[in-house]
């Protein structure tokens, strides 16, 4: 790597000053690479979806880091673009140099395309939660940010507490051949506050919204305000109802605990009513297996009868046998995961990095693949295809409209 | 029963609008004994099934009702073991295109065809391609059909498309890796159109097409957002053509990467590529 001659920030603003009339933040790369300190740590941030979640998201970016925010981008901010500090499209905001990290608060239909978008142009990002709408979405974001070496972080944070620290030791060790452990939550998932509203009359469009373009790679379908801002999560075009909102937030932390991060059920059924095409309704509860026999329960509570086909069992030291358990207590404790700003930094991988978040949030998009055909589904985890049933695999790619796609 | 008088009869006893209706497992397994009446009725109740669904801004209970019905049966026959009453369904959807319907009707029945269509309704299929309304359903549904029949359809309809659909039909070539098609779409990577050239580029390198890598590569030798994109396209060829064993030509897509990407602001690119290299020399 040739050495840059190192630039005082001051001299460099005042050699521009003539050119420029807007504060700059010199980029990074200008004053740094590897082995050279920026004479500021202070990063370009922007974000992308400035609704309900959009604050906070960006604040929790913003988190053990020196970040001035430099852009602000939403398809409502049609009448105040000005492609300086307000954008309506983001792949104007992801072409400045000056801009290191994305905050990404939209709906989850976007998540992914935005996700990866931000890692070709070279950004580090933290993704709210669900981290996509479907599941080769999440392949295609683990791809992306492994091609480029960025730090990706999702916007939940339950894992952080490294809660059930010693099963997770026992589920990481590789001792325990046979899992009889079954964790069930309960209730907590808003589905029928998620619900959607079916059998939409067109509305006329604000004027202040680019609704092309917050459909982008979903259907272009006659506005409703109940396709937008909170409600979107009732719709499939754009989320996935209740356990879309909740579910990311409830099972990370669990599939830490279990050491799931690298894989994914193999049996998924779901006891529910037939799905809507639409909208996100009613389900009871979804049972999925692992292949070492570890079962995680989603029960909603929300409809039918509650899930009583087996007890919670806990993953237990006495699961192990003696010798195993002498095996387990050399090994080391699970290490701190790594928060965004420490991945920033030292660019290695954040504690919810993209693996971790595609089998978190694959969790759901499989829950909903059982809900929404009624039937009992058998998944290749390492494939990432249902098996023998090719209209359920129709919904782990799904195409998307022009000209976006992965 | 007369075949309307049946349907009437299921449409009434069919909950809706949403699924918050079907309150319990009984009512749950009534959906499902009215999914299978509807299929033992024929294609004629079928299409009956059709006439009721209107475009949203007219809609009614029994719309609401009947698309829930339908969607229902799409998916009833979808599933393992049901191969010729899904063929059934899709071909008796396929023929309600056929009839005059509107075009937000017929992007009802697009988008159920979208879970249960086979190669053998692709050329209906086809035939939307040309449609400004019902481009995007219709090939989203031939790229989930995927295969040979899909794929002729969009390249026989490639060079009459224009604008939106044309780009559509590129996407979805790309989407379906046709290599049949990497002359139409090397030819498209030279577009006046950015999005037209950015599409065509990544299509090229999604079906890893030993004969794109200059195209990629000068494709990638521009400013802004496209060379953003190309540059991701010369990274996933480079993939593809590893995977596929032309190591070669992946070398040659990473070294020039690297020669070229000596900017700081895309060492990151620049990395990636040294990387890549190191890999398909091990």
């Amino acid at each position: 790597m040739p050495s840059k001659p190192k630039t005082s920030r001051r001299k460099f603003l005042q050699a521009s000053a003539g050119a420029a009339t807007v504060f700059t933040i010199v980029p990074r790369h200008v004053l740094g690479g590897p082995g050279q300190t920026a004479p500021s740590d202070t990063f370009g941030g922007a974000l992308i979806g400035c609704g309900g979640r959009g604050g906070g998201t960006y604040g929790e970016m913003c988190k053990g880091l020196s970040v001035q925010q430099l852009a602000q981008c939403d398809v409502k901010f049609v009448d105040r673009a000005d492609n300086k500090m307000f954008y309506t499209d983001f792949r104007r905001v992801l072409d400045r140099k000056d801009i290191d990290l994305i905050a990404i608060a939209t709906p989850p239909h976007w998540h992914a395309l935005i996700s990866i978008a931000a890692a070709e142009a070279g950004k580090d990002v933290l993704c709210e939660k669900p981290m996509t709408r479907f599941i080769a979405e999440g392949r295609a974001v683990v791809a992306a940010f492994e091609r480029y070496n960025r730090i990706f972080q999702i916007g939940t944070f339950g894992r952080f507490g490294r809660p059930g620290a010693q099963t997770h030791k026992i589920m990481a060790s590789g001792l325990l051949k046979t899992c009889e452990g079954v964790h069930i939550k309960r209730g907590g998932l808003k589905v029928k506050e998620w619900s959607g509203t079916p059998n939409l009359s067109p509305q006329p469009v604000p004027k202040n919204l680019d609704w092309d373009m917050y459909c982008g790679p979903s259907p272009l379908k006659p506005f409703d305000g109940r396709r937008f801002g909170g409600t979107h999560r009732g719709y499939w075009d754009y989320d996935g109802g209740g356990l879309g909102d909740m579910g990311q937030h409830a099972y990370d932390p669990i599939q830490w605990t279990f050491a799931k991060d690298h894989t994914s059920p193999v049996e998924i059924e779901a006891h529910a009513p037939p799905a809507h095409p639409e909208v996100t309704g009613l389900w009871g509860w979804v049972e999925m297996k692992y292949a070492d026999g570890l079962t995680l329960v989603m029960d909603s509570g929300e409809w039918g009868k509650a899930y009583d086909r087996q007890e919670p069992r806990e993953v237990k030291l006495s699961d192990l046998s003696v010798e195993d358990q002498e095996k387990l207590k050399a090994m080391p404790e699970p290490e701190p995961l790594r928060t965004f700003a420490e991945a920033v930094k030292t660019r290695q991988p954040a504690g919810g990095h993209p693996e971790a978040a595609h089998r978190a949030v694959t969790l759901l998009h499989l829950a909903n693949l059982a809900i929404r055909t009624g039937r009992k589904i058998k998944y290749d985890p390492v494939k990432e295809q249902v098996i023998g049933d090719d209209e359920a695999n129709r919904l782990v790619n799904q195409p998307m409209r022009a000209p976006w796609h992965l | 029963m007369k075949p309307n008088e049946q349907l009437s009869a299921l449409i009434k006893r069919f909950p809706g609008p949403s699924n918050h209706a079907i309150g319990d497992d009984a009512a749950s397994k009534e959906v499902q004994s009215l999914v299978a009446e509807l299929l033992a009725s024929g294609d004629e109740t079928i299409g009956d099934l059709v006439d009721l669904i209107v475009e949203p801004a007219n809609s009614t209970t029994e719309d609401a009702k009947a698309r829930f019905l339908l969607h229902a049966a799409v998916v009833s026959v979808g599933g393992p073991g049901k191969e010729s009453q899904r063929k059934q369904l899709a071909a008796a959807l396929t023929a309600s295109l056929a009839d005059e319907v509107s075009r937000e009707v017929a992007a009802c029945l697009i988008r159920e065809l979208q879970w249960i269509a086979g190669a053998e309704h692709a050329t209906a299929l086809g035939k939307l391609l040309t449609d400004e309304t019902l481009c995007d359903d219709a090939a989203r549904a031939l790229a989930n059909i995927g295969g040979e029949a899909a794929a002729a359809q969009l390249r026989e309809r490639l060079d009459k498309a224009e604008g939106k659909q044309r780009l559509t039909i590129l996407q979805h070539l790309g989407t379906l890796r046709d290599r049949k098609s990497a002359e139409a779409l090397q030819t498209a990577a030279a577009d006046a159109d950015a999005q037209v050239r950015i599409t065509a580029v990544w299509a090229l390198a999604n079906m890893g097409e030993p004969s794109a890598v200059d195209v990629v590569l000068k494709a990638a030798d521009t400013e802004g957002y496209e060379r953003v994109q190309n540059t991701k396209s010369c990274l996933l060829l480079a993939e593809r053509l590893a995977e596929g064993g032309h190591k070669n030509d992946a070398r040659k897509i990473y070294r020039s990467l690297q020669e070229t990407r000596s900017d700081a602001s895309e060492a990151y690119v620049r990395e990636a590529a040294e990387r890549k290299l190191a890999a398909t020399k091990s």
